[in-house]
């Protein structure tokens, strides 16, 4: 055992070596990036939130959420309320005249507060989530209806926020903002600071889910995905935990979504509905489900591919992304951090099992695929 | 240790018109070692599943320790209150090692909130490593179960039964797929565990079920057809009638 | 009166497209466990069938244009069917232990699909003629008229589930359909060929989609993101009606049909399908396995 423990330091020390290197290299990233391509950096952080988010429900917990977006949604729709209230500088937000309201809606109101919107953004979603995930998960609901249901939710939002134009700005979405916290947003230092904020952001997420992962719960969560009635005869409720899961996956998509606007400058029904939803699903499948670092680094990727694809072919962008989900799911279902595993058993197949374990153990340390 | 543990009254399970069990009345004693034998189809396993409440019986009562009432307890709340239940197949967490495989089963506080803050107690290390010692798998407490043979992963899925600390152990074919040796070490383990809860064991085996049984019960189309210790049994006409007579022995 | 009896219509005209769309799904999902998202585009694939059709009757045989509709039903199954079987073969067979990954892969699928329709006929919507047999409709009762196009649905839907309704009862290569997706490794062992069977099925599933395709041409322009409307409804058709079952799928496109029709009276389109979806999730809560389903032992 002690022996154990002190390859588990080792491991230890080189993640997070690894992490630390990696926040640097964020840190610096202004010094070596125009404001546009920060900007856009910053974007795929924040999906990178997201992105992790989604592996513990996903990765980790084995329910496929197909409606993320909404909750990366509900958190921006928190922040934009804010954002355009202040920017509409006390009077009525522009849309809403031209939909012919007089007078602010009522939950409209606590939006005018940076707290209650910040505060909100993270809540709401994890609340929804709560409510949701007592009624799916209850009656015994299993991987393929929950997908379904969360699909079905994320279509009744987007026809919801469509519909209500007057309270939520329709097709267009909620746009044109000025201030933050009595910054000018089109400030560049204030973009900067709104970077190292996500950067921080990520950095923090990504520490609090590792702790998840690496706790009793973490490893529940893994016997739930792989056998959920056999966790209930060693005396656990699946449900709770379930609830709990999705809770904070919502909770850290809500994260992105407030982090998004101020950033993006917009969001609209587009960006939530069950397109962008399912686009969510495989940065983490080709990152690697069931590993943290490969959620980061499939969001990174994917997004990086698709600003990439789309700037230069515009049309190939969707053949290429239609191609990637068959030949991800098809080819590596493992995603990348999954390849890099196979690739060196290959090359230590002919060692004995225990020396075997031990050697993958220290080339996956650092993106932490074994515990103990 | 007298007194009975569960008690098992008027039970009907109806499954669109199939009746498992028919008001089947059942009762185990604490500290016996109890088993079940019956043609396929005798409603064996559904018992094992009111139980353990993985099943919900059309009617009848089922009364675990006196006073509580397993009918309206979900699987996790049965196994916190002592019903611990082993599956036909072994079924063990492949993804996690062995040592962990243990470590969720231990009795302990099973919420989300103690599972994020638990500290591994060195109390609760001592006694999964002398389960690991006493299912044999010591050597192997850092291996992913999925890793294991056959035999090993029955005997870690004991191991977890027995780290549950259960009252009542409910076993559906503990022996299957095991080889000669390791049943007869089944057999003698099951007898030693039988001192401090009783166990209820579905077996085929004829053999098995001679050597170790304390006492048997035979069920048939979802009724007791006989009960008592297995001299009785062997001698019971109706018992021959409808199972040992048919297979020779019984071994199917 | 009028108004009682042109919602009832009005209802049966949307479920009876409900259970078009969601008859293929009925078997790719609720036989064979596979959630083929790329449903949505195999509908769409079969309007655009029934398009290329009615452009060649235009063209070249515009004295019987009207015939043209027929000969687009049959092609649009037959051609839909065939890459539904391609599909099968190429990425579907591979997946099968992992019901998860074939909604994604075929996600995936679906976007290709799109974007060579997009590529192939443009962006925007087109529009298809109506035949003049199904133009105009039969009047009732003075303001109460009923479209040719929508009884026309109608009855197509109900065609197309006493077809396969025959198919899976009465047929021996139903019955052996059956017996593949009931117990794989059994029906094998008695020589069935699984392979083909699975093929076979998933074509038959995704040829309905096809002729879905083409009655939703009579409704409207058709345009490449056609299916991307029906896919969820028709997922949530399956799942109410309780995986596996026929006369599951009938009763709850029937309810989601009602319920859509009703609520959008009290209220908006868009609020009726909002409520209709909220019931539907709702009822799941209560009853997880559907409106039909069967309460069966245990095997383990």
């Amino acid at each position: 055992m002690i022996k154990t423990n002190r390859i588990n330091d080792l491991l230890l020390d080189r993640k997070w070596i690894l992490f630390f290197v990696l926040m640097v290299i964020l840190f610096l990233a202004p010094v070596f990036l125009s404001d546009f391509r920060l900007n856009l950096l910053a974007k795929y952080l924040v999906y990178a939130i997201i992105a992790l988010g989604l592996d513990l429900i996903w990765g980790y917990g084995g329910m496929l959420s197909l409606g993320q977006g909404v909750f990366f949604g509900l958190g921006a729709y928190c922040m934009a309320m804010y954002l355009k209230l202040g920017s509409a500088g006390g009077e009525l937000p522009d849309f809403m005249a031209w939909s012919g309201l007089t007078e602010l809606p009522w939950f409209w109101k606590p939006f005018q507060y940076a707290w209650i919107a910040v505060g909100a953004s993270v809540i709401i979603p994890a609340l929804v989530a709560t409510i949701i995930g007592f009624i799916i998960f209850r009656s015994r609901v299993h991987g393929v209806y929950f997908a379904i249901l969360t699909q079905a939710l994320a279509l009744v939002v987007t026809i919801l926020l469509i519909g209500q134009q007057p309270y939520t700005g329709g097709t267009n979405g909620i746009t044109n903002f000025s201030t933050i916290f009595g910054f000018s947003l089109a400030d560049s230092s204030a973009q900067i600071i709104l970077y190292f904020i996500t950067v921080i952001c990520l950095g923090l997420v990504y520490l609090f889910c590792h702790w998840l992962t690496e706790s009793s719960f973490g490893r529940i969560l893994i016997a739930i995905r792989d056998a959920e009635d056999r966790i209930r005869f060693c005396g656990y409720n699946p449900v709770t935990f379930k609830v709990f899961i999705f809770a904070i996956s919502a909770g850290l998509a809500g994260l992105a979504g407030a982090l998004f606007v101020p950033q993006v400058g917009i969001i609209s029904p587009a960006m939530i509905g069950i397109v962008p939803s399912i686009e969510m699903v495989i940065w983490v499948a080709v990152g690697g489900r069931g590993t943290l670092f490969g959620a980061i680094l499939g969001a990174l990727i994917v997004n990086g591919c698709k600003s990439y694809l789309s700037e230069s072919f515009p049309d190939a962008w969707l053949y290429f992304l239609g191609i990637l989900y068959v030949a991800v799911i098809l080819l590596v279902p493992e995603g990348i951090i999954g390849l890099t595993k196979k690739f060196f058993i290959k090359r230590t197949a002919s060692i004995s099992t225990d020396s075997f374990f031990l050697h993958m153990r220290n080339f996956l340390g650092p993106f932490k695929v074994f515990k103990r | 240790m007298a007194g009975t543990i569960i008690y098992v009254e008027n039970l009907t399970v109806n499954f669109n018109g199939f009746k498992a069990l028919d008001r089947f009345n059942f009762y185990v004693d604490y500290g016996e070692l109890r088993f079940l034998i019956g043609p396929n189809g005798a409603g064996k396993t559904t018992l094992l599943d009111v139980l353990c409440g993985k099943t919900k019986p059309t009617s009848g009562r089922v009364v675990f320790k006196d006073d509580l009432d397993v009918l309206n307890k979900q699987e996790h709340e049965l196994v916190f209150l002592g019903i611990g239940r082993k599956f036909q197949t072994p079924s063990v967490f492949t993804e996690l090692t062995v040592f962990e495989n243990l470590e969720l089963a231990f009795k302990q506080k099973k919420g989300v909130i103690a599972s994020l803050f638990k500290q591994t107690m060195p109390k609760e290390k001592e006694k999964i490593e002398s389960t690991l010692e006493n299912v044999k798998l010591i050597e192997k407490m850092d291996q992913k179960a999925g890793l294991l043979s056959h035999g090993e992963k029955q005997r870690l899925e004991m191991g977890m039964m027995l780290v549950q600390e259960p009252e009542l152990l409910l076993l559906d074919e503990p022996i299957a797929g095991l080889t000669v040796s390791e049943r007869q070490e089944m057999g003698e383990f099951l007898q030693s565990i039988a001192k401090n809860c009783s166990v209820l064991v579905v077996e085929h085996d004829m053999g098995f079920v001679r050597k170790f049984a304390q006492r048997i019960t035979v069920m048939h189309e979802g009724k007791v057809l006989s009960e008592g210790d297995i001299t009785k049994i062997q001698n019971d006409p109706n018992v021959i009638e409808v199972y040992l007579g048919r297979g020779g022995n019984g071994s199917c | 009166m009028e108004v009682f009896l042109l919602q009832v219509f009005n209802g049966l005209s949307v479920s009876s497209i409900l259970l078009l769309t969601a008859l293929g799904l009925a078997i790719t999902f609720g036989l064979m466990n596979v959630i083929n998202m790329a449903h949505g585009e195999l509908i769409m694939t079969g309007s655009y069938v029934t398009y290329v059709v009615q452009m060649f009757f235009l063209k070249h045989i515009a004295g019987n244009f009207d015939l043209y509709y027929p000969v687009a039903l049959i092609l649009s199954f037959f051609v839909t069917a065939f890459i539904g079987f391609l599909l099968e073969r190429s990425l579907i067979r591979f997946l099968y232990e992992r019901p998860l990954d074939t909604l994604l892969a075929t996600w995936g699928v679906g976007m290709i699909f799109q974007q060579i329709a997009r590529d192939i006929f443009g962006a925007p919507n087109l529009e298809v003629r109506t035949p003049h047999w199904l133009k105009g409709g039969v009047e009732i009762m003075a303001g109460l008229q009923l479209p040719y196009n929508r009884l026309f649905i109608i009855i197509l839907a109900i065609f197309c589930l006493i077809g396969v309704y025959f198919y899976m009862y009465h047929t021996a290569s139903g019955c052996r359909m059956r017996a593949v997706m009931q117990n794989r490794s059994m029906a094998s062992c008695l020589g069935i060929s699984i392979a083909k069977v699975d093929a076979y099925t998933f074509a038959l599933g995704s040829g309905l989609a096809g002729i879905a395709g083409c009655a939703l041409c009579l409704l409207g322009p058709i345009g490449p993101s056609l299916g991307t409307y029906y896919i969820v409804d028709a997922f949530m058709v399956v799942v109410l009606g309780g995986v596996g079952k026929l006369v599951g799928i009938i009763i709850s496109s029937g309810v989601v049909g009602g319920l859509n029709t009703a609520f959008e009276f009290g209220s908006t389109a868009t609020m009726g399908k909002v409520l209709a979806l909220i019931m539907v999730i709702l009822f799941l809560r209560w009853k997880p396995s559907g409106l039909i389903s069967l309460k069966v032992r245990a095997l383990d």
